[in-house]
């Protein structure tokens, strides 16, 4: 079998984008249109945009191989889609069986993805592997940061022969920020160059898409590029609340974007996971939630209803293709926050 | 790298002083604190009983020669190389699983594994992943090869005859070999590394290694282009530098040519029984264009390698390995 290799994209990569990206703008430019890691303005916020995407001469476009895939393709055929993030330890493979053992039955998928505390993970392949052997249906996050193309090929390669249910393409946050400025951002592919690598290998393939940051109105158009480029769900950082989130779904609609939004429902069990949820770089978070946290007396039982209350009104708006129930963890509670997130997966209608 | 020069020629005399500082591969500051790093980890099981394999000498490696994403294929090649010192994987020829499940699939069949890690293809916080990784599957150590040159990558495994690996790949080299020796031992795994005493400068060679040595190395596998008396010339030179690693030799098999074999077996034999050698290590070199299926898609090759140990561990019973020349103390 010969490598699926796409041939390099035929736009260019943007000299001053610190992630040397041709897709940008990537979800990190803040509110105040300056680069995720320079006070300059995003260099993508001067162009058209969104900037489309250029068909590459090979790959893509393959069905989903995986059986955990097709399964899951059929559930979203008759319900939403409850997918959950799985709250092992950063390099601890004795974490994730019980953590694994809460969530079982009542997701359909974890999200085993970026972690802006833990630049240093095992290898996705690896933590798949961990995750895949619990008999969870594992969705693994794969970021362009750390690993040139051979290395992301390989690692896309070994999801595929491990059988995820599916493969998130993200570009990444840029290694200035976090706690290993000292590590060489690498960027050779990005998000919309990852998708059709993936998709030519069967994976179910997913992207992330920032709907709060800007530019805002290009956002929905830019999904529509993801989707051409291979990109079958959109998965997003929190945005705000249910409206805006809706919004972001009518714009992905206008812009002629058909892919299933899955927006990202947070869920926080104690102060510390508030506060480090807060600190996420481009998460918005709903109007009152933190003061609504901080002024319950039970902040267990105040974050679960949160989120249900959240992710139901997500899922009864009939316009989301389901939704990604994750959140701040603190360290050494992952089994009882793994037991609130299936508590708010099952509420969801997860694991039926 | 033919018609390059290695970027340390003109700096030979400077390089014989130049040791290795364990700091260049510590964390900064803003990871000590949160713990965003590779732990020290302490030497496993697998790395401790090579480790003494290779004292003891007489070792036998193979290369994995299997280029494949089954990973049944891999899993089998695995179970028929368990007889070997050490199963040895590459990286970086396009084609692969990822090394740590390549090491989870050898590993699960009982095959002792060093997994080839370049410097290519990762940053330092993805190599520091992947050998916390690797000690959690419980490999016996790591190939840490800087992957400058496609068959230097390409060296332990697999070479290629017939086609060029075409590869837009960014390289990234935020590491280069001694500072992922040093990472890989702080991750408790053995750590060989490869060295090729022909290439330019030839003289410079074993300083190098004396410097691999010093940040973590512990066995050089040679890929010697010549004859037993340029082998002596190069274990001389790195016993002379203080820092006299074990040395493995690279033999290269064609694995679908019978004669071609029986001459990599007798000159395995040969290296051996040379002094300052603690082994061999059997690198076949697969045609892609072989019509055969004895190439590196099926287990032809595997079974070429086993039976040519098989051989070798014969020649061991009959003629015992030289006592290994301890470095200078
Ligand atoms: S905000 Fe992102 S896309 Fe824009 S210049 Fe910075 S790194 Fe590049």
């Amino acid at each position: 079998m010969s490598t699926p290799v796409t041939s390099a994209p035929l736009l260019a990569r943007a000299p001053d984008c610190p992630k040397s990206m041709t897709y940008g703008p990537c979800g990190g430019v803040n509110p105040d249109d300056t680069c995720e890691v320079a006070p300059t303005t995003c260099v993508f916020l001067r162009r058209s945009l969104p900037v489309p995407w250029t068909p590459s001469a090979a790959g893509g476009g393959k069905d989903v191989a995986t059986r955990a895939g097709r399964e899951l393709q059929a559930i979203a055929r008759r319900r939403p889609l409850v997918l959950t993030g799985i709250p092992a330890r950063a390099m601890s493979s004795q974490t994730v069986a019980p953590t694994a053992a809460e969530l079982a039955g009542s997701v359909d998928a974890v999200l085993s993805g970026d972690a802006g505390r833990a630049r240093v993970q095992f290898p996705p392949s690896y933590r798949a592997a961990l995750i895949a052997a619990t008999g969870l249906r594992v969705w693994m996050g794969v970021t362009s940061r750390d690993r040139n193309r051979t290395a992301t090929d390989a690692e896309l390669a070994s999801l595929a022969a491990l059988g995820a249910a599916g493969v998130h393409c993200v570009t990444g946050d840029h290694t200035r920020t976090g706690d290993r400025p000292d590590a060489r951002p690498v960027f050779d592919l990005e998000s919309t160059t990852m998708l059709p690598r993936a998709r030519a290998l069967g994976l179910f393939a997913s992207f992330a898409e920032s709907p709060a940051a800007p530019d805002v109105a290009s956002r929905g158009a830019r999904v529509a590029q993801k989707q051409r480029a291979g990109g079958q769900l959109c998965f997003t950082q929190y945005a705000g609340d249910v409206d805006d989130e809706l919004a972001f779904v009518a714009r992905c609609r206008d812009a002629g974007a058909t892919v299933p939004v899955l927006p990202g429902v947070p869920l926080v069990v104690d102060r510390e996971g508030a506060e480090l949820l807060a600190s996420f770089h481009a998460a918005k978070l709903t109007t009152g939630f933190l003061d609504r946290l901080f002024a319950a007396r039970d902040v267990r039982a105040e974050g679960v209803r949160l989120a249900v209350a959240h992710g139901s009104a997500l899922l009864d708006s009939g316009e989301v293709g389901g939704v990604v129930v994750a959140g701040g963890v603190r360290r050494g509670h992952e089994v009882a926050y793994a037991t609130a997130l299936a508590t708010v997966a099952r509420e969801l209608g997860g694991g039926s | 790298m033919p018609g390059l020069t290695c970027s340390f020629a003109a700096a030979a005399d400077h390089l014989r002083d130049l040791g290795f500082a364990p700091e260049l591969v510590s964390a900064p500051a803003s990871a000590r604190e949160s713990g965003d790093a590779l732990a020290t980890i302490p030497r496993g099981a697998a790395a401790t009983s090579f480790a003494e394999a290779v004292t003891t000498g007489g070792v036998i490696t193979a290369g994995l020669p299997v280029r494949s994403r089954d990973p049944g294929l891999i899993a089998e090649a695995g179970s028929r190389l368990s007889a070997m010192s050490a199963v040895v994987t590459s990286e970086g020829l396009g084609t692969t699983l990822s090394p740590s499940h390549t090491a989870l699939l050898l590993a699960g069949t009982g095959a002792t594994v060093l997994s080839a890690l370049t410097c290519r293809d990762r940053n330092r916080v993805a190599l520091e992943g992947e050998l916390a990784a690797l000690a959690d599957i419980g490999v016996a150590g790591v190939l840490a090869v800087t992957g400058d040159h496609s068959s230097s990558a390409g060296l332990p495994g697999t070479s290629r005859i017939g086609t060029t690996t075409a590869t837009m790949t960014e390289p990234v080299f935020d590491l280069d070999s001694p500072r992922l020796a040093a990472l890989a031992r702080r991750a408790g795994l053995f750590v060989a590394v490869v060295e090729r005493p022909a290439a330019p400068p030839s003289s410079c060679r074993p300083s190098r290694l004396a410097l691999k040595a010093s940040a973590g190395a512990e066995l050089v596998i040679v890929d010697l282009n010549g004859d037993l008396a340029d082998l002596a010339t190069f274990t001389d030179a790195l016993a002379a530098t203080g820092a006299a690693l074990p040395v493995l030799v690279s033999v290269p098999v064609v694995t679908t040519d019978a004669a071609a074999v029986h001459v990599a077996t007798a000159w395995a034999q040969l290296v051996l029984s040379a002094p300052g050698v603690s082994g061999v290590h059997l690198s076949a070199l697969v045609d892609d264009t072989d019509p055969t299926g004895l190439g590196t898609q099926g287990l032809g090759a595997v079974d070429v390698l086993v039976r040519m140990a098989t051989q070798l561990r014969e020649h061991l019973e009959r003629v015992p390995p030289p006592p290994r020349v301890e470095p200078a103390a």
